[in-house]
């Protein structure tokens, strides 16, 4: 795929080296001064046509709109330099900065999720009970098919209207199930006499087009029951299920926020659900790898680290996690945490980081920013307030920032790294476990210092970044530059954190380990008990133990802490305590944890059961009362491995036991 | 309930592993998993050598070893005898295969220490007596070296078979 890079010195103010950058860049760059003029837009235009560019990268902001839609053709990503780079760092630094955030962004310009247009359909549920709802489902019949989940009756010529209390509701757009207790009056049966209206002591029956009970306020007395003269009043009626694909709240809140649930509060709420009626453009941010998942086995429950760090309702861990990609909005976040690579998102790529860090600048500083934060460094530019020249590395969400990526970011030569997050992103990020993994790993390798989190709210002004940024700057001295081999950062997440761990300790020293009672780490102890029996070995998710002849081995890297073994062992002598130590972490290697002594097939010679089970398995078949098998000795058949004993009682069968074969 | 049992006669079984395909097939096994095994023995001296075929399987115990061992309580013994495996439960721990005598539970490799998987075993075709059938291997014997059914009817078979073995023989 070819690149292309416009480059604009905005009418030669950005102190920037145009022409060393041209030749450090191995792509085509064109400089203009004023790119966002028309005739020199449109000059740019013929220019990219003459050189076969498949995707063009414009270093210029000002006017987005306006180059978005003229270079529409080649997929246009934006980058500011000026605000960025050219206003606020001297010359040199600018030159190199300018380099690295280029080059870091024509990698990931590649890694763009797949789009797809799915009908959703529009039959709308709308749950309240106040008249407004009647008044809205009226207006939204026009494009939709619309009915009414209300605790009350309501008066209404047009509308379908269910009575009955909501419970929940379950699904993703376009697959919605709102169960619902209904109201005990039986509309079928109901003649609407008025007699329950008449006699309940509390006036809880109501007339709208039906009679019902506000179940708020009934006492369940039982006299409308005993007057009805059509047996319509029932107070067990079971809950009912009613299926919709939008599911609109007016009055009451929701149990859960998602895409296809909407609390109209605000005219933006009705815009979003009449935009996401019909035909809706879905985004597959993830691609799941459910065979790699450890949510559990044969009844057991395993990892749920993913469980809970979805700010946005889309993954649902039943058995296996689900992704509703309606809701889905790539923060990655499910990414981050997951130890098995289930989830994997194209937000942030390693190499994109080791681009950014291809520059000459000592010290070099990575700082990952959420987009919402980074509005604050353009306001820095604005103003032209010089600051360090720190990477910037622009994600959506600092949700898609895990441990590896900061990890790598020292590893590919950072001196520092800054986390910089909206209010939001920091939200997120405190229910998952990677900020403080990572501020643990740093802290034993006594580099505790050379991480700093920035928080990023409303009352974070930008005199108050530049403060921050200049005294962590200033005070990070350079880490020599290393020796031995950069980690091979290619593989999945816990291969890329072995690999880390291996650099990290060839390059800082051995660590200490440490104890965190979240992070998805674990040594196992296997106490006398133990009969070497098959469960752990076929319980554990990602082959982290291993049975060999007389031994059990385990390895530490690969564990994942997901209490499996634990949990299914029938001797219960497995006993996984979480710890992360990071020097055996690099290791890699399986070690033995058990050992016991064996016993040999009488038959074969080969080894085939510990002396531990084997006694178990004879009492066993000492006390069965099997008459039917008289003809062999059952005791002397357990012997023999589980293959030489079906030959043996084949031979009898065949009645050859006595002959030689 | 009548009790399910088998009956095996060597001396008519021809080795022609219907009954073992005829077992793969009605359980969609997997390559490698056999739940009926069909054994070739040879005997006899020359001038007069001979083989002789065995099929065997799960014998549906009485009183069932592997059921006592499991830990986890995934095998279980209907009313009618028939002895089956809940592999939603089974961890695969193994102890069912070192207790049962005749080496019958199956897993996705067994090797000696270390089998993998959930464990798998001949079910009597469960299925079919359910509907009424016959388990599919016996089924398809057509010697009737292997017959099943309940307990009586396998015995009358029996005793029918030998019947006219005689008949012929006079």
């Amino acid at each position: 795929m070819k690149h292309a890079v416009l480059l604009c010195s905005c009418g030669g103010t950005l102190n920037i080296d145009f022409k060393n950058l041209k030749k450090r860049l191995d792509c085509e760059v064109f400089t203009f001064d004023y790119l966002c003029w028309d005739a020199v837009a449109n000059h740019a235009r013929t220019l990219i046509e003459r050189e076969n560019v498949d995707k063009i990268l414009i270093c210029c902001t000002a006017k987005k709109k306006k180059l978005k839609v003229l270079f529409k053709d080649f997929e246009p990503e934006f980058l500011n330099i000026r605000e960025l780079c050219g206003w606020v760092h001297d010359r040199r630094s600018a030159t190199e900065k300018t380099l690295g955030i280029i080059k870091s962004k024509l990698v990931s310009m590649d890694f763009k999720p797949e789009k797809y247009i799915k009908n959703v359909g529009s039959n709308v549920l709308i749950v309240g009970d106040v008249p407004a709802a009647v008044e809205i489902a009226d207006l939204l019949k026009k494009i939709a098919n619309v009915r009414l989940l209300s605790s009350l009756p309501l008066h209404s010529e047009n509308i379908e209207i269910i009575c009955g209390n909501i419970i929940r509701v379950k699904g993703e757009l376009g697959n919605f199930v709102v169960e619902y207790n209904p109201n005990p009056v039986i509309y079928d049966r109901c003649i609407l006499c008025g007699a329950c209206a008449k006699i309940c002591p509390l006036s809880t029956v109501s007339y709208g087009g039906q009679f019902g009970i506000d179940m708020n306020a009934c006492n369940r007395c039982g006299e409308c029951v005993k007057i009805c003269p059509t047996n319509a009043i029932s107070f067990e009626r079971e809950t009912e299920k009613i299926k919709a694909t939008h599911v609109v709240f007016i009055g009451i809140k929701p149990e859960i926020r998602k895409r296809g649930i909407y609390v109209l509060d605000s005219i933006g709420a009705l815009s979003e659900l009449i935009n996401d009626l019909g035909e809706v453009e879905l985004i597959r941010w993830l691609k799941v790898h459910t065979e790699k998942c450890a949510s559990g086995k044969s009844r057991f429950r395993g990892c749920d680290i993913c469980k809970d760090v979805c700010s946005h309702g889309a993954i649902m861990l039943e058995d296996r996690p689900v992704v509703d990609y309606a809701s889905c909005v790539g923060c990655a976040a499910c990414q981050s945490v997951c130890p098995t690579y289930v989830f994997e998102a194209p937000s942030l790529q390693i190499s994109a980081i080791e681009a950014l860090l291809d520059v000459d600048l000592t010290p070099k500083v990575v700082l990952f920013a959420c987009r919402h934060s980074a509005e604050l460094m353009e306001k820095v530019g604005m103003n032209h307030m010089k600051y360090f020249p720190v990477l910037p590395l622009i994600v959506d969400h600092l949700t898609a920032v895990s441990d590896v990526h900061v990890l790598a970011a020292f590893d590919r030569g950072a001196d520092g790294v800054i986390l910089m997050g909206c209010k939001e992103c920091l939200n997120s990020l405190s229910k998952m476990y990677v900020l403080d993994f990572v501020k643990e790993w740093l802290d034993v390798f006594g580099m505790g210092d050379r991480l700093l989190l920035i928080s990023a709210d409303e009352n974070y002004a930008i005199s108050d970044f530049i403060k921050d940024v200049n005294l962590f700057c200033s005070g990070l001295k350079p880490i020599k530059e290393s020796m031995g081999e950069k980690a091979d950062l290619s593989g999945s997440k816990r291969d890329n954190l072995i690999q880390l761990a291996g650099s990290f300790t060839r390059k800082f020293g051995n660590p200490a380990p440490f104890y965190g009672e979240k992070y998805p780490f674990a040594s196992i102890r296997v106490s006398e008990s133990c009969t070497l029996c098959n469960a752990c070995s076929v319980m554990c998710p990602v082959n982290a133990i291993k049975k060999e002849e007389n031994r059990l081995l385990f390895n530490y890297s690969r564990c994942i802490a997901c209490n499996l073994c634990q949990q299914a062992y029938p001797e219960k002598s497995i006993s996984v305590m979480r710890i992360v130590d990071i020097l055996r972490l690099a290791k890699d290697e399986y070690e033995k944890v058990f050992e016991t002594e064996v016993i040999y097939c009488k038959g074969c010679g080969r080894p085939f059961i510990s002396r531990a089970m084997g006694k178990k398995v004879w009492d066993i078949v000492s006390t069965a009362n099997l008459e039917e098998f008289s003809f062999v000795d059952l005791i002397e058949l357990v012997k023999y491995c589980n293959r030489c004993r079906s030959m043996i009682i084949a031979k009898k069968m065949a009645g050859l036991d006595n002959e030689s074969v | 309930m009548a009790k399910y049992v088998f009956a095996f006669n060597p001396e008519l079984c021809i080795g022609c592993r219907a009954c073992e395909i005829a077992c793969k097939q009605h359980n969609d096994l997997p390559v490698g998993i056999k739940l009926r095994n069909v054994y070739t023995f040879e005997s006899g001296k020359f001038p007069k050598p001979e083989l002789r075929f065995v099929t065997i399987s799960c014998f549906h115990c009485s009183d069932p070893p592997c059921m006592k061992a499991c830990p986890m309580d995934a095998i279980f013994q209907r009313e009618d005898g028939i002895v089956l495996v809940d592999e939603s439960k089974c961890i695969g721990c193994g102890y069912c295969l070192y207790a049962c005598p005749f080496g019958a539970p199956t897993f996705k490799s067994s090797d000696a220490l270390g089998s993998k998987g959930t464990m798998r075993k001949y079910t009597f075709c469960y299925d079919r007596i359910d509907k009424g059938l016959k388990p599919a291997c016996a089924t398809v014997c057509i010697t009737g070296a292997l017959i099943a059914g309940s307990a009586e009817e396998v015995s009358r078979i029996k005793k029918e078979m030998a019947a006219s073995k005689l008949a012929n023989t006079l």
